[in-house]
């Protein structure tokens, strides 16, 4: 690299009167010569050594300035962590939940299903006439029992189910804090990628522009909140908190 | 309050939809059309027809704020009550939907109980 720059026209000019200085036998004209030469060679090799300091102070001061790594290791990483173990606890109650629910609704579908066959029985019986008066005058009270029971478990199983659908509203809260995280994920790529540019930098590799920052765009969501990382201030904790608030602002 | 308005339910997630379809037709409200972003509502909003609106704040293409403020702009589509169901609980994002002109604000995860008590709510300030 430095033999390139130095060899130039006015070097190429003073080699060729060197030579002819030598065939003529003027001594001091070639000390004088070389002596010119190699001070030529020594101020391209500094300017070359300057160059190559200030391009590695270059890479280490953006290197520091890109604070978006900064913030990705000491802050996004740990609250996707804290995110992802919210996605598992809420997934979890979901099931926990479901499970509960039918756990006490099938009891429910037993009891009808099981009045519902010794009825159908004692039914058949009465239309063909094989029952006596005294045999009708129980089935009809077992009837009504069996009815008002029935009545009673479809309720409850309505509720169960009603329940079991509620349950599965933790869909859109986890998925909003896996695409959340999945953006993260792009972010730390991009921010590697930066990085690996800006120490090739040197090397001759064209470098990275270097701002990068995903920044918070203004209008972005903080989606849903998820303990622990929710910033306590600015965050209402509930629908308690939203209506008070809301009630303050004359709803 | 007239069970059967037309209410429409804007949600990203299809899951949601469901869930909130469901609960209104448990509170007696069976005449519902479901919308994917704010995007895709405003055609429906637009051919008319709709009484009420339910609809998440955070979603691609148009967001639920921008649907509401575009509600309110609009003179045909103004005077609808407008309900926002969302995971957002800023304070300052619920005092922006308040400004806009929000009728009521449920969190998400919410109970069938809170979206009954919203709706009552709303209605009984339009009725009465």
């Amino acid at each position: 690299m430095v033999d390139d720059v130095v060899i130039d026209e006015v070097f190429i000019n003073r080699a060729r009167d060197l030579v002819v200085s030598a065939e003529q036998g003027d001594d001091e004209q070639v000390k004088k010569i070389l002596d010119e030469l190699s001070a030529m060679k020594e101020t391209s090799l500094f300017q070359e050594l300057g160059k190559l300091t200030r391009e590695i102070h270059d890479t280490f001061k953006d290197f520091r300035s890109d604070s978006r790594i900064n913030e990705l290791a000491e802050s996004d990483i740990p609250d996707a962590r804290e995110r992802l173990h919210y996605v598992i606890t809420m997934t979890q109650q979901a099931a926990d939940t479901t499970m509960s629910q039918v756990e006490c609704a099938i009891p429910l579908c037993e009891n009808i299903t099981q009045g519902t066959t010794e009825l159908l029985d004692d039914w058949d019986r009465f239309t063909q006439r094989k029952m006596a008066v005294q045999e009708f005058r129980q089935l009809s009270k077992t009837l009504k029992d069996f009815l008002l029971s029935a009545n009673k478990d479809s309720k409850s199983l309505m509720n169960n189910l009603n329940e079991v659908l509620l349950a599965q509203s933790y869909q859109d809260i986890t998925g909003q804090i896996i695409y959340r995280v999945i953006n993260l994920v792009e972010d730390v790529e991009k921010s590697l990628v930066n990085l690996i540019k800006l120490s090739s930098k040197h090397l001759g590799v064209e470098a990275a522009t270097g701002k990068n920052s995903k920044q918070k765009d203004k209008g972005s969501l903080d989606g849903p909140v998820v303990p622990g990382v929710a910033d306590e201030k600015e965050t209402l904790s509930g629908q308690d908190e939203v209506d008070d608030l809301l009630s303050s602002l004359g709803f | 309050m007239n069970k059967d308005m037309k209410i429409l339910i804007v949600d990203d997630f299809s899951t949601m939809r469901r869930i909130i379809k469901n609960l209104l037709r448990d509170l007696g409200f069976t005449n519902t059309v479901e919308a994917d972003d704010g995007l895709t509502a405003l055609p429906i909003l637009d051919a008319g027809g709709i009484d009420f609106l339910v609809t998440d704040w955070n979603m691609p293409g148009m967001q639920g704020i921008d649907l509401l403020k575009h509600v309110r702009a609009d003179n045909k589509l103004s005077k609808m009550p407008v309900l926002m169901v969302t995971a957002e609980q800023k304070r300052e994002q619920i005092i922006e939907a308040a400004q806009a002109g929000v009728n009521g604000y449920i969190v998400k995860p919410f109970t069938a109980a809170t979206l009954k008590e919203k709706i009552d709510k709303i209605f009984e300030r339009i009725d009465g």
